[in-house]
């Protein structure tokens, strides 16, 4: 009872602190007072209906003892709920992110990142970077083995980066970023091997690029290919023999393949070769999941699951008394394209009033009740390259209709502004479900006040990239996958760059200072690249940046160490998960 | 009769083409393909793989290829699986199936008592009850009907498991295992059979009234027969004549998959797949699969009108 009014004060306090946060912003709205990334909250509509922004929390199960009996009972097997792979489990060679998942269970990366996304050992203890910034030289661990306890070295670092600049590699990691010397050579050329891959001894190997590229560090330490499995039999120019090794990999991670139930799980086993040691829980089972699995977290079928970011689900979660909560930010970010090839928008003033004229935090707030957050710059807060010091686009009308008169486009009869006799009409897709259903209403009459005609088609997604490759759209909204280096988020905002999102964008300064982001692998310099990029974005944006999205996961109190993050999501927590008693 | 068993099996072959230019067209005309799914890859990449997998071809040489591989009983290669697509198919097919035929099996007891009872009790209350409640399932949405079903018997009672085929992490076998599926299947199954019993059961009602008022019931009841006789002799087995027909139609659906169903009990079943496929656009699983279900579906039209013969003296076919 104690406990229950305890947390009820907690929750008043709570509270108490978000009116408080939400005064503040209003009054500092306009200024350039410093914004705390989580404080944004603003009123939507009239003040009774209040949406508060939730901050990013972790929130302890208040009676683990209400966990489900078909939990306790599995013992030390965790279970976790995953989207259906595509059963591609060997690294590289996938086109689903599922499969993705599947693999960083079983294939820890030479260089991993933190939550901030900042590079950390992972089977590299340390790496060193030469003073012109080209070569990298990696020292693994000690004792490394495969999780069929052969010795893992320098010589499968090698077979690795090899085998991605395979002529017939169809997969999707592009190594040539990287530009390791003689990489092409080998790639397009007759080289039997990579020059600039160069192995020291069994614990080090040295590669040497031919530009600096802060992207490299990663691209060159990432998951690591047994020679003597994934290589046996490799010949240049075929990789044919690798797809009958796709469903039975072997790894050095925290836990070892056992099996693949199609459409229902995939189950490991603990490594007992893993350099962090055997882990503590002996099976861990991703259990696939066709969307919901609020149900299977409920009856314990399963320990951890993330749901749809959102406060009932919230609520839910609290209801249920043997929650473990995590809410934190993910990377991505959701935008809404222009289509450059339109000459509607070819006047930055027009782009920058249609970011100013859309009221997204009042989007936001009805769509996720509060568990996201406005963008102001192409990267997420939780990473080390974002900053509040830069405004975005904050809703302003005022300021919108002033651009589009500066633009040329005057107000006509029926209040839809005209040019030359042509109507500022925009169409706008979207896939049906998800924030749109939310955005539509509220955007047609933010569009509508500011004198823009805003149309609206709803497709499937396939359906949407095709048309949006053809150059159908005026706007469509998309949103980033998950992205682990700053960089990631305006790549595409490069005139060479040729995805088909963002096409027809052509800033030279902004091709200039993106080039930048990646020329040092300085941190505090690439900062500094990045708030100076995010600056230039401003006067030319190259699309509506939307929001930050929250990931919302439960974990039964009867597990302990799950502690997810934006960057790598549960993989780092894996080693360390411990059962619990909770029927005490 | 082996004349017009020839000339159905001949027959057969252009209706077979025509479904596959139809399912072909179909799938090919709708937006987007499988490499555009990935908004990530360039589009140098693109172009690439667009040659890889064929997409870059012209519409009748990619028809043509496909259809000569059809042949070979080659189904392609499924795109985000990357195995073959009769390997797929076999992974999820059978799952599909037991379910599909326990579902079969019960709606067709059900439906053929109730069905009857119904018809001899003609407008008693027990009549109006069940016609009540059959109409009330099967206008109930599947999607909520299944809901509805776990949070009772999964969430609240815990009775039952929310989904999937097994125990998460389970290792049964033999009894167990057997034990373990049947509990998964159970409130799949019922879902699919409240949704299906409605219908069956209006039918079988009607054929028995129309039957009973026939010239030979009345004859056999004129000579004297015992009531359940004269029902459940005489006029149960001729009213039970068109669902011949009906059961020959439940062949392809045994097959089918149930894709909102599946979805909704996490069951690994086809219908489900079917659905992911179509998400990412994997043109051969989806194009195969269909084909599969249109070959089920003539051999059926088949099966039925052979039986029909056989069992219907009148309609015989000479």
């Amino acid at each position: 009872m104690i406990k229950k009014y305890a947390s009820l004060f907690m929750f008043s306090i709570f509270s108490l602190f978000l009116l408080a946060a939400c005064n503040e912003t209003d009054k500092a709205s306009g200024s350039d007072e410093e914004r705390n990334e989580n404080e944004s909250a603003s009123e939507a509509g009239n003040s009774e209906n209040t949406i508060q922004a939730i901050k990013d929390q972790k929130l302890s199960a208040e009676n683990p003892e209400l966990a489900p009996q078909a939990s306790t009972n599995r013992g030390d097997t965790v279970v976790v709920t995953l989207q259906e792979p595509g059963g591609i489990f060997t690294p590289y060679f996938n086109s689903s992110g599922y499969d993705g998942n599947v693999q960083s269970v079983m294939f820890p990366p030479l260089v991993d990142v933190n939550e901030k996304g900042e590079p950390i050992p992972g089977l590299a203890e340390s790496w060193e970077i030469s003073d012109d910034e080209l070569t990298f030289t990696f020292h693994l661990r000690d004792h490394l083995k495969f999780d069929d306890g052969s010795p893992l070295t320098a010589e499968d670092v090698a077979f690795t980066l090899t085998l991605l600049h395979d002529p017939s590699y169809a997969g999707g990691t592009d190594i040539t970023e990287a530009a390791i010397v003689g990489g092409l050579d080998y790639k397009e050329g007759d080289a039997t091997d990579i020059s600039g891959i160069k192995i020291i001894d069994e614990k080090t190997i040295q590669i040497t690029t031919e530009k600096v590229n802060a992207r490299s560090l990663r691209l060159l330490g990432s998951q690591v290919l047994k020679k003597d499995y994934y290589g046996n039999g490799y010949k240049k120019g075929n990789l044919d023999y690798i797809r009958d090794l796709h469903l039975a990999p072997i790894g050095a991670g925290p836990f070892r393949y056992v099996k693949y139930l199609p459409g229902q799980e995939i189950r490991y086993e603990a490594n007992e070769h893993y350099y962090g040691g055997k882990p503590e829980i002996s099976t861990f089972i991703y259990k696939t999941t066709k969307g919901d699995s609020q149900q299977f977290f409920q009856t314990g079928e399963v320990d951890y699951t993330t749901l749809t970011a959102n406060a009932d689900s919230l609520e839910l979660l609290k209801s249920l008394g043997f929650a473990n909560i995590d809410l934190y930010t993910s990377t991505a970010y959701s935008y809404i394209a222009f289509n450059h090839n339109n000459p509607i928008f070819a006047q930055p003033e027009v782009r920058q009033a249609l970011n100013y004229g859309l009221d997204r935090e009042t989007i936001l707030n009805v769509h996720y009740q509060g568990l996201a957050q406005a963008a102001n710059v192409p990267v997420a807060p939780i990473s080390w390259a974002y900053t509040d010091k830069i405004a975005g686009f904050p809703y302003d009308p005022e300021k919108a209709k002033k651009l589009l008169e500066a633009a040329g486009w005057v107000e006509g009869k029926d209040g839809i502004r005209e040019k030359d006799g042509e109507k500022l009409t925009i169409y706008y897709y979207a896939t049906s479900g998800g924030v749109a259903d939310t955005l539509i209403p509220i955007a047609q009459e933010n569009y509508r006040e500011i004198g823009v005609d805003f149309q609206v088609e709803l497709m499937d997604f396939n359906a949407l990239l095709a048309r949006v490759e053809k150059g159908d759209h005026d706007l469509a909204s998309f949103s980033t996958p998950m992205q682990t280096d700053p960089y990631n988020g305006v790549q595409s905002f490069h005139s060479k760059d040729t995805s088909s999102i963002v096409s027809g964008y052509k800033n030279e300064k902004v091709d200039e200072l993106i080039e930048a982001t990646i020329a040092t692998n300085d941190i505090e310099e690439r900062k500094k690249a990045f708030h100076e990029l995010y600056l230039e974005l401003e006067k030319d944006p190259p699309l509506i940046l939307f929001g930050y999205s929250k990931v919302l996961a439960g974990t039964n109190a009867r597990v302990e160490g799950f502690n997810p993050n934006g960057f790598r999501g549960i993989s780092p927590s894996l080693p360390h998960l411990k059962i619990v008693d909770v029927k005490r | 009769m082996n004349g017009y068993f020839i000339k159905r099996i001949l027959y057969l072959i252009p209706t077979l083409i025509g479904a596959s230019v139809l399912i072909f067209l179909l799938y090919s005309l709708v937006p987007g393909d499988f490499v555009d799914t990935d908004p990530n890859l360039t589009a140098e990449r693109k172009a690439e793989l667009k040659e890889l997998y064929g997409l870059d071809q012209p519409l009748v040489t990619r028809y043509i290829t496909w259809l000569g591989n059809l042949f070979q009983g080659d189904l392609g290669y499924s795109m985000q699986f990357q195995r073959p697509v009769t390997e797929v198919l076999g992974n999820y097919i059978w799952s599909s199936f037991f379910v599909a035929l326990a579902s079969l099996i019960i709606t067709w007891l059900v439906a053929i008592i109730i069905g009857v009872i119904s018809a001899t009790r003609q407008y008693s209350l027990f009549d109006s009850i069940i016609t009540v409640l059959v109409f009330a399932a099967m206008a109930t949405p599947s999607f909520f009907l299944g809901l509805i079903l776990i949070k009772i018997f999964a969430v609240d009672l815990g009775w039952l498991p929310a989904g999937g085929m097994i125990t998460t992490g389970s290792n049964y076998t033999g009894w167990e295992y057997i034990f373990d599926i049947g509990e998964h299947m159970l409130l799949p199954v019922l879902v699919l059979t409240m949704l299906s019993v409605g219908g069956l059961t209006r039918y079988f009602r009607t054929n028995m009234l129309e039957v009973v008022k026939q010239d030979f019931v009345r004859t056999a009841r004129a000579k004297g027969l015992k009531e359940k006789a004269v029902i459940y002799k005489h006029a149960f087995r001729n009213a039970m004549l068109p669902a011949i027909t009906l059961f020959a139609f439940e062949l392809p659906a045994l097959f089918g998959g149930a894709i909102i169903t599946e979805q909704i009990f996490n069951y690994p079943g086809i219908g489900a797949i079917y659905m992911q496929a179509f998400t990412v656009r994997d043109y051969p699983l989806l194009m195969g699969f269909t084909m599969f279900i249109a070959l089920l579906t003539v051999i059926s039209n088949l099966i039925a009108d052979i039986f029909y013969g056989i069992a219907d003296p009148r309609v015989r076919l000479k």
